[in-house]
């Protein structure tokens, strides 16, 4: 009996640290591109949401376990999972978490973020907004892991996607 | 001259209200208090603080704002009246949210998100007093003075802690929704409300016997609560959606939805509950909502990252 409720507290409490490993102070990263294409055009690549691997060079492969879920393989790096909150057609809107952090893989120990579209003057503007925590959120952080080292990669994720996307459906033209 | 004296008179009394209200913005990315001339509803000054000030609480009697600093581990002190630094009270750990005893003895108490504790602080002698241990990570904490409770919204084990708020006594941990943030008692004491970021809910705790009267859907990641000191709205600040929803507190039924800007953090209300106050953490701003009309009527432009955890109007 005592062993049960032992064996039931700590596999909760791993299921709870590896869920929401994340501390009181957030970072954000606001980056915006705008692409010489068809919002329609845009959108239907960014709204992919599993199809992320086929404009982003840092995504080596994506799976999905279930609906809603992908788990992206990074080039020469590990696997981050994320969960999708929002997609709004109409609005050209797409929102998601980090459900399960690799910070070997991504500096980074939770994340939102969401892009959205709207119509510019050429084309298409793409805005790709995040909010995060650093990898490690005790108040001591090695440098790999502190607040500085998670907007670089966050920055470089967003616009290295961006940038390729934009050259891509240019190209395309 | 009798003439003039007593027209010197009425405009003393004009230019005297009956009890200036202000709005205390910290600025976590800027390092900043701001604040805001509620009858003007615009900024008067800013003081300079420390690293990532996030959490804020009022005394309206002493004249006291309270600033946490999850980064540097401690607590800035500023006179509401000069709008100067008293000094900074080290608490260690990551003091996150904080709530002054609005009873008048000395005392503060900070939820600390590192050591899974309540901090409690003497602000007289500037020293920590107790320790409390709580649940894990515990972020939103609210105090309910004539009932002397405390409750605490412990982030990582979907709690809420109920302590004594003059001796060391726990009273009852209640399950809440997934991840609650933050927590806020209605004004006659009645009702708790903890919002859940993960499960996108409120959780409604009845403030006699702990129990959970009702759960209601929020927008996504919904963050600050507070409810009108007249008692008749529940304010509900959606991150994922960047918007306020309205409950009628008698029906727990959702009566408006309000666009404020991007990621709202936290609400309050002034005084005569006729305007909601939202931070809004990316989009740097200040949304003031006018209850009746339930519309955004102003947008003030803060400095980076305006948080504000708490209650953060007063005098």
């Amino acid at each position: 009996m005592k062993l049960w409720a032992t064996a039931l507290m700590a596999s909760q409490l791993f299921v709870t640290s590896l869920a929401f490993a994340h501390g009181p102070t957030p970072q954000k990263i606001d980056e915006k591109v705008v692409i010489a294409a068809p919002i329609n055009k845009v959108w239907e690549k960014v709204s992919d949401f599993n199809g992320i691997a086929d404009w982003h060079p840092m995504v080596e492969s994506v799976t999905s376990p279930e609906e809603g879920t992908r788990v992206l393989k990074l080039k020469g790096k590990g696997e981050i999972t994320d969960s999708l909150d929002e997609k709004d057609d109409a609005k050209h809107y797409l929102s998601y978490r980090l459900l399960e952090e690799n910070i070997e893989a991504f500096p980074v120990s939770f994340y939102t973020v969401s892009i959205e579209l709207s119509k510019a003057n050429d084309g298409t503007e793409m805005s790709w907004k995040g909010r995060f925590y650093r990898a490690d959120t005790g108040n001591f952080p090695p440098e790999q892991y502190n607040d500085e080292s998670a907007v670089k990669a966050m920055e470089a994720f967003a616009k290295t996607g961006m940038a390729s996307l934009k050259e891509s459906l240019e190209g395309m033209k | 001259m009798k003439l003039r004296l007593g027209l010197s008179l009425s405009l003393l009394l004009v230019a005297m209200p009956l009890a200036a209200q202000h709005a205390y913005i910290s600025s976590q990315a800027a390092s900043k208090v701001t604040v805001v001339d509620i009858e003007k509803q615009e900024i008067m000054t800013a003081v300079d603080v420390a690293t990532g000030p996030v959490g804020v609480s009022l005394d309206n009697q002493r004249h006291q704002l309270f600033v946490t600093h999850p980064e540097m581990g401690v607590v800035t002190m500023i006179d509401t009246q000069t709008n100067k630094k008293l000094g900074e009270i080290r608490t260690g750990g990551q003091p996150f949210a904080v709530a002054v005893d609005p009873s008048g003895k000395h005392q503060v108490f900070v939820s600390d998100w590192e050591r899974n504790a309540v901090v409690v602080i003497n602000p007289e002698t500037k020293l920590v007093v107790d320790i409390l241990s709580v649940g894990k990570n515990p972020a939103g904490l609210a105090i309910d003075s004539e009932a002397r409770r405390i409750y605490v919204a412990n982030r990582n084990s979907d709690t809420l802690t109920v302590l004594d708020a003059d001796t060391p006594r726990q009273y009852a941990e209640v399950k809440t929704g997934k991840a609650p943030y933050a927590v806020t008692v209605s004004p006659d004491g009645r009702r708790i409300y903890v919002t859940a970021i993960q499960d996108n809910t409120v959780t409604v705790i009845n403030g006699d016997d702990y129990k959970v009267i009702k759960t209601l859907k929020a927008g996504t990641a919904p963050y600050g609560i507070a409810v009108t000191p007249d008692n008749q709205w529940l304010y509900v600040a959606n991150q994922g959606t960047n918007d306020v929803w309205v409950f009628d507190t008698k029906r727990l039924e959702r009566v408006a939805k309000i666009d404020v800007g991007e990621m709202p953090e936290s609400v309050s209300f002034t005084e005569d509950s006729q305007y909601a106050y939202v931070t809004n953490w990316f989009s740097n701003s200040l949304s003031v909502i006018d209850t009746k009309s339930q519309k955004v009527i102003k947008q003030i432009a803060m400095p980076d990252g305006p948080r504000s955890l708490g209650r953060f109007i007063g005098n």
